[in-house]
């Protein structure tokens, strides 16, 4: 239902022009649960952002059920993003002036659902996430997992086809990851297709392939089975390779090193990577070793 | 009403009361803009009503002779010329109201004079008060009635005997009804035998407020005047019938030609001819006002289209939240757009009721009745929705046009 062919994206102009996807060919079909990994500012989320239709690719194509996206108009666009495509984000993206319920029913509001309907299906979601007893309450009432659960809720309202996950635990604790990981297993099950960014390798239990990006490019693809930790992505967590400071210095990450035929790429990838701010290197590292080291 | 759009409308209320202050003023301006507007309209409209109505009142075949030449020509609004009405006026002397007299088919006729002159009770001057010397048939040609006592007859006039308005009684005599009491002007005594009633001249009418006047008769004044009579500087004339009236105005015309020396540098006007005078005066001011209303209007327009691309800034976020979650652009504008238009019309709403209020104070310290019509109210209501969709529709397309994942990452 997804087919992206040879699709860049490309941001800025001239000398500080970065290369956020670089041709990625990449088809998922229905009822598939993906869950993309790599580190940061590997294209990630601009790659569900073109998924999701917010984005328009600076090259290639993007058939959305067999249609070119990039002819659609805007407002086909939408009703797209509204009728087939849950979004949810990591910083839940709730409108603070709105109540829960109110959130919730919003998609349904753009639909032209009349209020007693909008209302009546808003609380069954909210139900089905356990969430029923805070319709009244506002987003900033609401503990981090609740929030993310109403932002589930809202993206599940109008039956999308696809659910488009951007680090929805990210901002979680685990207790709350858990519940967010188990709504998102079931909306699986029901067979809706799940497209999920993660940084934890132990969330792709979930899933039943994991990409893994890096530098715009996807360079890994696998099938898993559910309920288990994908391979390539246990390795991080249990296997040896621990990124050295060498390793750090030239952005490599844990995962990288990981991945099987990864190395040969290795010295051109550490050209690339240098340009890269050691800030954010310096924190998905750290990150990752936080993983390892559990 | 679909569901989008009550939607759009509780979003925008909330977005408002979320800004309380801001909302405030920017609707403020728009009430600044609304009170002149209707104000204007309704004192134009008050006074052209009691304009009607006098002329009803004093009958349409009531002539009235004035010095001065009256300007009656179309292009007189363009010259800014209607404010003067009348050119240079002059004052009839005792000789024109002779001719006028002898003209023929006329049943009544009074001529208005100012005695020169300070009024005294006990030696003590009455401000504000003037003295006005006619015939007695000034009451059935005005309208005005005796509420006390009796107007006086011409040929009773050596009794001293005269009448005052109702105005002028509480000024020189205070409270109650001053029949029988005197009162000195030019150094002799005058007796109080009628009061008038309290009576409303139109304003901007040309005729005389009476109601702060002493009547006397004209023969009196001339012999305490002494010497030169009073100059006159009205003379109301009451054809006979309708089918005299040309005839009488042809003929007073060419009298008082012929007394004053050949020369037309007076006019003889019908009360159609009067009210259409004021009319026209009161179109130009109207005119004036709108314009420095419309102005007003203007920048009040430009005050909401800059709340409402501050408003749009500060939510790009919420903008691209909405876009991911299926908004369309048109439901984005329509969002944005019902905000201002609340905005303006809220402002409308309040600038008409303020008005309402304006209204009062006008009533109170002027003669003006002013009437708010619903047409003008559906008027200034209409300009201020015109407001709202022609200054929230830049900020709304505005918002609208914004990518989806460039308003997201906007916090």
């Amino acid at each position: 239902m997804i087919r992206l062919e040879e699709v860049s994206k490309l941001y800025g102009l001239g000398e500080a022009m970065t290369l956020a996807l670089d041709e990625v060919t990449l088809s998922i079909e229905e009822g598939e649960f993906v869950g993309v990994m790599g580190p940061s500012g590997c294209g990630k989320s601009t790659l569900m952002n073109i998924i999701g239709m917010l984005d328009r690719p600076t090259h290639g194509e993007y058939k959305f059920n067999e249609r070119s996206v990039a002819k659609l108009r805007t407002t086909r666009q939408a009703k797209i993003r509204r009728d087939s495509i849950g979004f949810i984000f990591q910083s839940f993206n709730l409108l603070p002036r709105l109540t829960v319920l109110e959130n919730v029913a919003l998609p349904l509001e753009y639909k032209g659902v009349s209020a007693r309907r909008r209302i009546k299906r808003a609380s069954e979601i909210l139900e089905r996430v356990g969430l029923r007893h805070r319709e009244f309450f506002y987003p900033g009432q609401l503990s981090g997992g609740q929030a993310q659960c109403v932002a589930i809720a809202r993206a599940l309202v109008n039956d999308p086809k696809i659910i488009i996950a951007d680090e929805p635990t990210g901002n979680l604790d685990s207790a709350s990851s858990r519940l967010v990981m188990e709504l998102l297993g079931e909306i699986h099950k029901s067979g809706n297709t799940v497209l999920m960014v993660t940084h934890n390798p132990e969330l792709t239990r979930y899933a039943t392939r994991v990409l893994y990006m890096h530098d715009g490019s996807i360079i890994h693809d696998e099938n898993t089975k559910l309920g288990e930790i994908a391979p390539v992505a246990r390795r991080v967590m249990y296997g040896k390779p621990m990124t050295s400071e060498e390793d750090d210095l030239a952005g490599v990450s844990a995962l990288m090193s990981a991945i099987p035929g990864a190395d040969e790429e290795k010295p051109e990838d550490t050209k690339k990577k240098r340009t890269r701010k050691t800030k954010t290197r310096r924190k998905t590292t750290s990150r990752r070793r936080k993983v390892a080291a559990k | 009403m679909s569901a989008i759009v009550r939607g759009n409308i509780r979003m925008a209320m909330s977005s408002i009361k979320s800004t309380k202050w801001r909302s405030f003023f920017t609707m403020f301006g728009v009430v600044v803009a609304i009170v002149p507007v209707l104000t204007i309209l309704s004192i134009g409209e008050g006074v052209k009503r009691q304009i009607t109505d006098q002329v009803v009142g004093l009958g349409s075949d009531l002539l009235t002779v004035r010095p001065g030449r009256l300007i009656t020509g179309e292009n007189a609004i363009a010259q800014f010329n209607a404010l003067s009405g009348y050119t240079t006026a002059g004052n009839f002397s005792l000789k024109d109201y002779e001719a006028v007299q002898k003209v023929e088919h006329i049943k009544e006729l009074a001529p208005l004079s100012i005695v020169p002159g300070a009024i005294t009770v006990n030696d003590k001057p009455i401000r504000d008060t003037f003295v006005v010397a006619t015939t007695e048939d000034l009451p059935s040609l005005t309208n005005y009635k005796v509420q006390h006592g009796g107007f006086f007859t011409d040929k009773e006039y050596g009794r001293r005997s005269v009448v005052v308005g109702r105005g002028a009684a509480e000024k020189i005599f205070g409270e109650g009804i001053p029949l029988g009491r005197a009162f000195e002007f030019r150094e002799d005594t005058f007796v109080v035998s009628g009061v008038l009633e309290r009576y409303e001249t139109a304003p901007l009418s040309f005729s005389a407020d009476l109601n702060n006047a002493v009547i006397m008769p004209y023969k009196l004044a001339q012999t305490i005047v002494g010497g030169e009579a009073p100059p006159i500087y009205e003379m109301l004339v009451r054809p006979s019938s309708e089918d005299t009236a040309d005839q009488v105005r042809r003929d007073v015309t060419a009298a008082l030609r012929e007394t004053r020396g050949g020369e037309e540098d007076f006019s003889v006007v019908t009360q159609a001819e009067n009210k259409r005078v004021v009319n026209r005066i009161l179109t130009l001011v109207t005119a004036l006002v709108s314009g420095v209303a419309g102005i007003a209007l203007l920048v009040s327009g430009i005050g909401v289209m800059n709340i409402m691309l501050v408003s749009v800034t500060e939510r790009l976020h919420e903008i691209g939240v909405r876009k991911a979650i299926g908004a369309t652009r048109r439901q984005i504008i329509g969002q944005f757009m019902s905000e201002a238009i609340i905005l303006s019309c809220t402002g409308g709403v309040v600038g008409v009721l303020l008005s309402f209020v304006s209204m009062y104070f006008v009533r109170l310290f002027t003669n003006i009745e002013a009437v708010i019509t619903w047409d003008a109210v559906l008027l200034v209501f209409g300009l201020s929705l015109v407001v709202g969709v022609v200054f929230g529709s830049f900020p709304a397309m505005k918002a609208a046009r914004k990518d989806p994942i460039e308003a997201l990452r906007h916090e």
